[in-house]
């Protein structure tokens, strides 16, 4: 009894991180990172509720300020923010750019950590049998 | 030190209630909110960190923070050595050598042997197999959550917040910020975010650890059923190692 539930409790494991590999190709066409600003009266609100960020300038909630899209072959895509007189923001680009990097050197983390947990799980089912 | 406060919400440790002494875990809220204007709360993993208003002091939080959750990592390091030792020990291992996590580990592991010439494991193993059992189970289903759901980032400074970060499992960022923020706010945002996903990091390894451990000692000390029954004994190992390594930092 123990151990079918336990091996179900693995496959379930197994199968879901599975399926995030599977799903890697898509996943991993490409990095991209937004970089929104609220003003103070929304803050409360964009911060606390769900994180939905598909409709946030859509709602006027919050703005996209910067955005930076790297594809997999090697393409990007940026844009850079400007102030009302079309100059560079550099604090809010200076921002970006760091978050960029943060983004990649995760990115390369969590894949080769993700996919050594699936690997193990699937070993474990393999060797019970499962 | 000024005050602070580490917290994740939509993440339970099962048996523990911090995370390398670190991220305490906020429980799940089971009320009901009769406001209908009450914003949702997120299902997402949400870390939050609060921080005093003074830069230096705040920063001097987030190193000590991160200082201990490096501790974690070695502790888990430690924790895969040890077990990849007594895999390669095998049968050979003395019981009257071990002491600690290693001694309990490999008498959980002999009640699980049919031949095991200590008798049949009495009630209170039983209970204890079968509580490491749900908590593998309740881990396993956390770290899946962490897997499929983004990972949120919240850092307050001075009881404001900030920035808010929503990170997905291949890494896409997706950050908010009240305008004007001053930069060291801004930087001690991004060492939040840091410690957050170094933390999550650490947790989805531990299912690594656990499973190429239990694989190891399944092998050499033949446990019918293999390493899939030997998975809730190797991930209290696991988590023995971690406490003892954690005991150590607090008497030094």
């Amino acid at each position: 009894m123990a151990e079918t539930s336990l091996q179900d409790a693995v496959k379930k494991f197994a199968s879901d991180l599975a399926a995030k590999v599977n799903t890697f190709v898509a996943d991993i066409a490409s990095l991209e990172v937004y970089t929104f600003t609220t003003s103070p009266d929304q803050a409360a609100a964009v911060f606390k509720g769900p994180a939905d960020f598909a409709n946030l300038s859509i709602e006027a909630r919050a703005a996209l300020r910067a955005y930076t899209k790297v594809a997999f072959e090697g393409d990007t895509v940026v844009w850079v923010p400007t102030d009302a007189n079309g100059e560079v923001n550099k604090s809010v680009w200076d921002l970006h750019q760091t978050v960029v990097k943060q983004a990649m050197e995760n990115r390369a983390q969590m894949i080769k950590t993700v996919g050594d947990a699936a690997a193990s799980a699937l070993k474990a089912l393999g060797v019970a049998g499962g | 030190m000024a005050e602070y406060g580490f917290s994740v919400s939509g993440v339970d440790l099962p048996g523990a209630n911090d995370l390398f002494g670190v991220w305490t875990m906020v429980p799940k809220t089971t009320g009901v909110s009769f406001d209908a204007n009450a914003p949702a709360a997120p299902a997402d993993p949400t870390w939050r960190v609060q921080l005093p208003e003074s830069a230096e002091a705040a920063q001097a939080i987030l190193q000590t923070q991160g200082l201990a959750i490096r501790r974690g990592e070695s502790a888990l390091a430690q924790a895969e050595q040890r077990l990849a030792r007594l895999g390669h020990a095998g049968e050979s291992v003395s019981f009257a050598a071990l002491a600690g996590p290693e001694a309990e580990l490999l008498r959980a592991l002999n009640t699980l042997q049919p031949s095991v010439s200590f008798g049949l494991p009495g009630k209170e193993a039983i209970g204890e197999q079968l509580e490491n059992l749900a908590q593998w189970r309740s881990f396993l289903d956390q770290v899946r959550n962490m897997v499929t759901h983004y990972a949120r980032v919240e850092t307050e400074v001075a009881g404001v917040l900030v920035g808010q970060t929503s990170v997905g499992w291949t890494g896409d960022f997706e950050s908010i910020w009240t305008p004007g923020v001053a930069s060291a706010s801004m930087r001690l945002h991004h060492q939040s975010v840091h410690l957050a996903l170094a933390s999550r990091l650490a947790f989805i390894r531990m299912v690594t650890i656990v499973a190429t451990g239990a694989a190891g000692l399944a092998l050499t000390l033949s446990i019918p059923g293999g390493q899939l029954m030997a998975l809730p004994a190797v991930w209290k190992f696991v988590r023995d190692v971690l406490q003892e390594m954690s005991n150590i930092k607090s008497q030094v």
